[in-house]
């Protein structure tokens, strides 16, 4: 397994990582803090658990966008030189050479290249809200909803680029 | 059953009660301007082919242009962050205002990534 390789079994992890588990897991965390007549706060153990769940997700999804930004898209985006055949190193070329795929190849490339560095941004902030106010955010009512609401906008638009970019080269590994 | 908690928890939780959301609404605000930023670096890189400037804030080629504008973009973010939270941090601040204007800057960066609005302003 060459060095590109071993990246991009990391990216696809990250990725199931991040949309599969811990977005869900976020949204349900921060709702889950809302409190209510018999609980208007959290065990610190639980807030403490959280926050480094939080901060966890906002890691993995820098790592995640700039590593693709700067590891994988270089290596997708390849240039062909002028006598090359085989585009087994080029999958930009590869997969848009499918007159079946290529422009839905290109729409969905095209959009999760672009779309996804707004990911890190919203996880970054969920994480400080929820560390800066700690066992509280279920009392800030507005705090927590009008954050959640920037948070699941971003990852759901996100989630639908990647889903639709990751099933598309699914398709192209098929053909 | 019930245990009485020790004074300083009482007071550690009184104080996370009393914390102004001036430093939250910082951290918004400056997820929709980075976000923002990242939506209009994208439309003018796609829709003028004369806008090399955001193919050289990559650095390299063939990296192209995403990676120097999600540079950028997070840069304004952070940047932005640091001058909110120095000029809010003891403020109270309108939060459902302040979220009205992120929210409207995130769907900047959200429209301003979608292809296929560059096809619409002439890609």
């Amino acid at each position: 397994m060459t060095g590109i390789d071993s990246w991009i079994v990391l990216q696809v992890m990250l990725f199931v990582f991040i949309f599969l588990l811990a977005f869900d897991g976020a949204i349900y965390v921060i709702y889950s803090l809302k409190a209510t007549s018999t609980n208007t706060q959290w065990p610190a153990q639980s807030v403490k658990i959280t926050r480094i769940y939080l901060w966890a997700l906002a890691v993995s999804v820098w790592v995640a966008v700039f590593g693709g930004a700067y590891i994988v898209f270089p290596w997708y985006r390849a240039y062909l030189s002028e006598h090359t055949y085989d585009l087994t190193n080029f999958p930009l070329f590869l997969t848009g050479a499918d007159p079946k795929i290529a422009a839905w190849h290109r729409l969905s490339m095209d959009w999760i290249t672009h779309v996804a560095a707004l990911a890190p941004i919203a996880a970054t902030v969920v994480a400080y809200v929820a560390s800066y106010y700690g066992s509280m955010l279920g009392r800030k009512a507005d705090e927590r909803h009008n954050v959640m609401i920037f948070f699941f906008l971003t990852f759901i638009t996100t989630m639908a680029a990647g889903l639709l970019a990751t099933s598309i080269n699914w398709a192209a590994a098929i053909h | 059953l019930i245990r009485a908690k020790p004074p300083e928890k009482l007071a550690m939780m009184a104080n996370d009660m009393d914390k102004p959301n001036g430093p939250v609404s910082a951290a918004l605000l400056a997820g929709g301007i980075g976000s923002a930023m990242i939506g209009i670096l994208t439309l003018i890189h796609e829709t003028n082919t004369n806008a090399n400037f955001v193919n050289n804030m990559a650095g390299s080629n063939p990296v192209g242009a995403p990676p120097g504008e999600s540079s950028y973009g997070s840069m304004a973010f952070f940047l932005a962050w640091a001058i909110l939270y120095f000029v809010w941090k003891d403020k109270e601040i309108n939060f459902t205002r302040i979220s009205s204007i992120a929210v409207a800057l995130l769907m900047i960066g959200l429209i301003g990534t979608y292809p296929p609005v560059w096809h619409l302003l002439g890609y």
